[in-house]
């Protein structure tokens, strides 16, 4: 049965592999043993890594713009934070208070830029009224604020002449904002903002008013001439974790500013006291970059946690499997093996892992004990139905199944590479790490675990084989009803039912969206704690969160242009006209307000002066540094605040600034250029993966179908083998309709990974069931016995695989709850497209010898 | 991760509108006169679908429909004070002030110095006046009848038809126009004398004949409105939520109506019975009795809500008024 490998190649494969794999195994096993070590070692160095260029399509035209106006106008790196008293309004001393030092806070946060940070009690927040011979004006706050029940009525009425209602304090009069922007570099030490450590300062600037405990970090000793007692930190969160001891905490030398100092946590004792800053009657909302990267990191930390827990449930599967809990471990640790080496090689290749990224480790784990479980399963039935030893039992295993097994992988690798021809950074380094990952699981499932199952050893194999046979039996009935599907009036019905679904599949997946479904920042859940706040602030105050913003290029000092200014300011209003649009703002806009405010607040000089002086007279009020024009006015960004960022509402949008680049007709005076801001972003990818995604499905298919015809060398493989991936992918699609999942940067991939791991069921069941046709068995024999020989290992396998990422729906992250649902419906949709539509297509194109009947069978099953 | 762009331009918006506000502690004063003209051809406006939700300025009801004027040429109108249907406009030129004769015939005018004519109750307008490089906009107008209108604005502008508008001419009022002063409001009093308000506490009147005569104001700031108070006397309002009021506009002697709020009232109406209501910034306004006495209708500060945005105009409509300002349009009902 066994030795019969397919083709020259794979017979001159193993020829020459086998020895070096088997002839010598402490060496072999000591090879492998010393590279994990150096790859443990890689692996131990791997950062976090989180970057937002990453997620870019960098080669989308919209995104030329982006890095062109980046700096002028895309540097912002904001981060807000919203006061809400939760009873009655925000005029009470305590609240001022409050607010006052929650703006000191943010001030002296490390990586804050001070020149940015505003609130009421910052004095760029100034109140103007128009009086009878001009203007007066001053800061809301008065200079001689104290926290008096007169001076908050003086404020109160400052705050709404200011017009700082629903932007420095909420709609309702219950809540205050503090912005504040980041500086990328450090200005002092030329560094790049850490966004995880500054994720946890701004984390810690919310506990100091929300955390009824304060924590000081007391020295225990002197430390770098800083005197024993001194507290070198204080924070509202409690550091006493379990890691805390081995934490290094920065503190400023209290004697020498420049010289920072390096403590560690064993060096302090934790002082827990109560927190005098406490308001028990507020609470604070943040949002920003910086934040949701934090988030992000901290929800990636978790994800180690699921890692585990795949690992677990995996065990079990295999444990049931094999029949024995040591014998699991094997193929088990040989996936874990490959998880570290993945992760060793993404470091050597100089990547970080990137919580995009993270799924890839499962995915190889998943493809890892997939294939061990063949492996395992083969040498195992070499072992107790056959009673070779182990050695022998290994040997033959490796030459029975390392070719599929690596044309599975290579398929598999394939399959992974199409996703390369997305061009966004993300999904490429995925796409890179995965590779990595499935070379791993070549060395670690193909050579090291036949060579480790060598050494294994059953304690007593007639008893194991009762046991294998129990189990089997327990199928026994279940393969001989499947076994029916090869009979064509049954083949007719199956494939009737399939299409059908299919047919439907495809109707419901047309409906598939693209982009984002839901609100909020989508790589986080919808009700996680960032999104929460962000849908607070973006309920309180009259600023929106969803942007698009579209590049006015015009000459030099256009601002100063009525013809040019005008332009886009009927840009801007046609904007404002288009569903889905909120509000828009831009220079002109403000100018006419500005121009509004010089003629007493009168709404009807709500224009824009036709006269440069006038237009100087209203632009003047706006400096670079507000982003609304670049330094010489040669281009000024139009806003437009959106509703949401579904795929149709931008759609709407980018239309509609389209619409009115083909009404200016051609050479315009200005030309607007589509786009930044968050939604722009999204409009590129959006564009991206419309474009892509039929390209890299037709890429993944046609490379698969390449594998699967080198292996067989036949018609029917391919449509056996191709067409059950082909309806589950639709399927998928329709899926994702229904759980209103969209076609964005996580989910694209799913596609490509299933089916490059889906691949393996069909590769692994065609090539047996090939076999005994070739035998002479008929097809129903062949097929019944294929499933005796690979049922249940594809039913196992499909079991581990969907363990392995089920554990992701349990993610704090919204994209890898997505992907979880996918992969595991599509892990198991495979499995079971494989095992009933592979035999019906077979039914039609695979041909049986002549002569195959009644007394191969017989002889067949004494075998 | 994509929040960078959403949290910069918040506080963009934020640093913006914070600077729109500001101004320096000394004070300085209002646009001058600019110099230079620029591209100044008629350009129809866009008809769009929010427009009763964008910028209008004034309002007025023929009894059988409203209709409402605003930025960027739009003219709306409406039969039933909700929906409201654009109609096509010959400029997109801010209009300023709209006001009828009758059913039919009635007047725009706005910015270019921008005057629209309509007979068919607005659903079409043809261009009567046009000249943006005047450099002065109208900011008010008073229709006498169909064939008898004034327009008014900037720097002391004065137009007059008495036929129907084919022709516009200057009016000769030197005692309101020799000053260059913003014109804001001309009405009709109830002796049927006219009577016009405007910029430095500017008032004026004009008997049934005869000149314009200056008359002496109560106060130095800005008038943005007038109305007929009584058999001889008038309301202004304007800057600062001043309000005076005089029995007889010729008697000198004016009183003060001390809302208390120092919010600009930019428009106002006659409410038949209940006085005179006028609006004005932050959503804010108030209704005048006949016996001088105030009730105020809306104050979105002191309501804790949401400012609207200021408010420019009030018509009555049926039974109750409809106000237009930096929100578009909206219906308002008086108390009782």
């Amino acid at each position: 049965m066994h030795g019969e490998a397919q083709g020259k190649f794979s017979k001159a494969f193993v020829r020459v592999t086998e020895p070096i794999v088997f002839g010598n195994r402490p060496r072999t096993l000591l090879a492998i043993f010393l590279t994990t070590l150096f790859m443990v070692w890689q692996a131990l160095h791997l950062q976090l890594d989180t970057g937002y260029e990453k997620q870019l399509p960098l080669g989308h035209p919209y995104m030329k713009v982006f890095k062109q106006y980046q700096t002028e106008f895309g540097g912002g790196n904001i981060v807000l934070f919203s006061v809400q008293q939760k009873e009655g309004d925000i005029y009470n001393p305590e609240f001022m208070e409050t607010l006052r030092k929650l703006t000191q806070t943010v001030f002296f946060t490390k990586g804050v830029d001070r020149a940015r940070v505003s609130s009421l009690f910052t004095p760029d927040v100034r109140y103007l009224e128009t009086v009878e011979d001009g203007f007066r004006g001053g800061n809301v706050i008065p200079a001689e604020y104290a926290p008096t029940p007169e001076m908050v009525e003086i404020i109160k009425s400052n705050t709404a002449k200011a017009k700082a209602i629903g932007r420095y304090v909420t709609n309702d009069q219950t809540g205050a904002m503090v912005f504040s922007e980041l500086l990328e570099i450090d200005p002092l030490t030329g560094k790049r903002l850490d966004y995880l450590a500054t994720a946890k300062l701004i984390e810690d600037v919310r506990q100091r008013f929300t955390s009824q405990k304060m924590y000081e970090l007391k020295l225990k000793k002197d430390v770098d001439g800083i005197p024993a007692g001194t507290v070198v930190k204080t924070t509202y969160m409690d550091p006493r974790k379990f890691t805390f001891r081995f934490s290094t905490i920065e503190t400023v030398s209290p004697t020498d500013a420049a010289n920072i100092v390096q403590v560690s946590g064993s060096d302090v004792d934790v002082v827990e006291s109560d927190n005098p800053d406490y308001n028990p009657k507020v609470d604070v909302n943040i949002v920003g970059f910086a934040k949701v990267v934090g988030d992000i990191g901290d929800a990636t930390f978790e994800v180690v946690g699921f890692f585990g827990l795949a690992l677990l449930l995996t065990w079990v599967v295999l444990w049931w499997y094999t029949g024995s809990a040591v014998i699991a471990l094997l193929p088990l640790s040989c996936g874990l093996l490959a998880v570290v080496w993945e992760l060793g090689m993404l470091h050597m290749a100089g990547y970080g892992l990137d919580p995009f990224a993270i799924l890839v480790p499962f995915l190889v784990l998943a493809i890892s004990v997939s294939h061990g479980i063949q492996i395992t399963s083969f040498w195992l039935l070499e072992v107790a139905e056959r009673g070779a030893n182990s050695f022998d039992a290994s040997r033959n295993t490796y030459k029975r199944l390392v070719t599929p097994g690596i044309t599975a992988l290579v398929t598999n690798v394939v399959g992974f590479g199409t996703i390369l021809l997305i061009p966004v950074g993300i999904i490429r380094e995925m796409a890179i790490n995965a590779m990595f990952g499935l070379l791993a699981v070549i060395v670690c499932k193909k050579i090291l675990l036949p060579c480790l199952l060598s050494y294994a050893h059953l304690g007593d194999p007639n008893k194991f084989r009762d046991y294998q046979r129990k189990r089997d039996a327990s199928f026994e009935p279940l393969w001989r009803l499947l076994s029916k599907i090869t009979l064509k009036p049954v083949a007719i019905g199956v494939l009737l039912v399939s299409f059908a679904g299919w047919g439907a599949a495809e109707i419901i997946s047309k409906d598939l969206k693209i982009g984002e479904l839901h609100d909020g920042v989508p790589e986080l859940r919808p009700d996680s704690r960032y999104n929460r706040d962000s849908a607070q602030i973006a309920a309180n105050y009259s600023i929106g969160v969803e942007l698009i913003k579209v590049i006015a290029e015009n000459k030099a000092d256009g601002c100063i242009d009525y013809s040019i200014m005008e332009e886009i300011d009927r840009f801007a209003y046609r904007m404002q006209n288009t569903p889905g649009v909120q509000s828009t703002l831009s220079l002109p806009q403000l100018g006419k307000l500005v121009y509004s405010a010089f003629n007493e607040g009168n709404p009807k000089y709500n224009v824009l002066p036709r006269s440069s002086d006038g237009l100087v007279l209203a632009g003047q009020q706006f400096p670079t540094s507000t982003g609304f024009l670049n330094t010489d006015c040669s281009a000024i960004p139009v806003l437009i605040f959106m509703a949401d960022h579904k795929a149709e509402t931008i759609n709407t949008v980018v239309a509609a600034v389209n619409q009115f680049i083909s009404e200016q007709g051609p050479n315009p005076q200005v030309q607007f250029k589509l786009a930044t801001g968050n939604v722009g972003v999204m409009a590129a990818t959006n564009d991206v993966i419309r474009d892509t995604e039929h390209t890299v499905l037709f890429w993944l298919f046609l490379c698969i179908g390449i594998c699967v015809w080198l292996s067989f060398r036949s018609f029917g493989s391919l449509v056996c083998v191709l067409l059950p991936l082909w309806m589950v992918s639709v399927i998928t699609y329709a899926v994702m309709v229904f759980l209103d999942i969209g076609l964005k940067v996580s989910t694209l991939p799913v596609a490509a990974f299933a089916a490059g791991i889906g691949v393996d069921y069909g590769i692994y069941i065609y090539s047996v069931l090939e076999e005994c046709v070739g035998k002479g068995q008929s097809l129903r024999e062949a097929y019944e016995n294929t499933l005796k020989q690979t049922g249940k290992a594809v039913v196992v396998t499909a079991l581990a695989l969907a363990a392995s990422v089920c554990t992701w729906l349990l993610s704090g992250l919204q994209f890898q709850v997505d992907m979880g649902i996918l992969l595991t419906i599509m892990f198991l949709a495979n499995a079971a497209a494989a095992v009933l539509l592979l035999p019906a297509f077979a039914a039609f194109l695979v041909k049986t010898q002549p002569g195959s009947g009644d007394a191969a069978h017989a002889e067949t099953a004494k075998a | 991760m994509k929040t960078t762009f959403k949290v910069m331009a918040l506080a963009a918006a934020a640093a913006a509108f914070s600077l729109t506000a500001i101004g320096q502690d000394e004070t300085s004063t209002a646009a001058e006169a600019p110099a230079a003209p620029a591209g100044n051809t008629l350009r129809a406006a866009e008809i769009m679908p929010r427009v009763s939700q964008g910028l209008l300025l004034s309002v007025t009801s023929t009894g059988n429909k409203a209709v409402a004027v605003g930025e960027r040429g739009n003219i709306i109108v409406s039969t039933d004070g909700t929906t409201w249907t654009q109609s096509p406009s010959p400029v997109n030129s801010t209009l300023t002030a709209v006001a009828f004769a009758d059913d039919d015939n009635g007047w725009a005018v706005g910015h270019d110095a921008v005057i629209l004519h309509t007979t068919d109750g607005g659903k079409t307008w043809d261009v009567q006046h046009f000249d943006p490089d005047l450099q002065k906009p109208l900011l008010n107008l008073l229709v006498i009848d169909a064939q008898y209108a004034y327009a008014l604005g900037a720097y002391g502008l004065m137009l007059q038809t008495t036929d129907g508008g084919d022709t516009w001419n200057e009016v000769d009022a030197p005692p309101v126009r020799a000053d260059e002063l913003h014109l804001s409001s001309m009405t009709r009093l109830n002796t049927g004398e006219l009577f016009i308000a405007g910029e430095q506490g500017t008032l004026a009147v004009r008997g049934l004949s005869g000149p314009w005569t200056r008359l002496e104001s109560p106060y130095p700031g800005s008038f943005y409105g007038a109305l007929p108070w009584g058999e001889k006397g008038a309301i202004v309002f304007g800057q600062r939520g001043n309000i005076f009021l005089t029995a007889d506009v010729h008697a000198g002697s004016w009183t003060q109506v001390d809302t208390g709020s120092k919010l600009s009232l930019f428009g106002g109406t006659i409410v038949n019975g209940s006085g005179a209501l006028l609006v004005g910034a932050d959503d804010y306004s108030v209704l005048v009795k006949p016996d001088g006495s105030f009730e105020v209708v809306t104050d979105a500060k002191a309501a804790g809500a949401t400012s609207g945005g200021t408010l420019s105009g009030v018509a009555t409509w049926k039974d109750g008024l409809l106000v237009v300002g930096e929100a578009g349009v909206k219906p308002l009902a008086l108390g009782n």
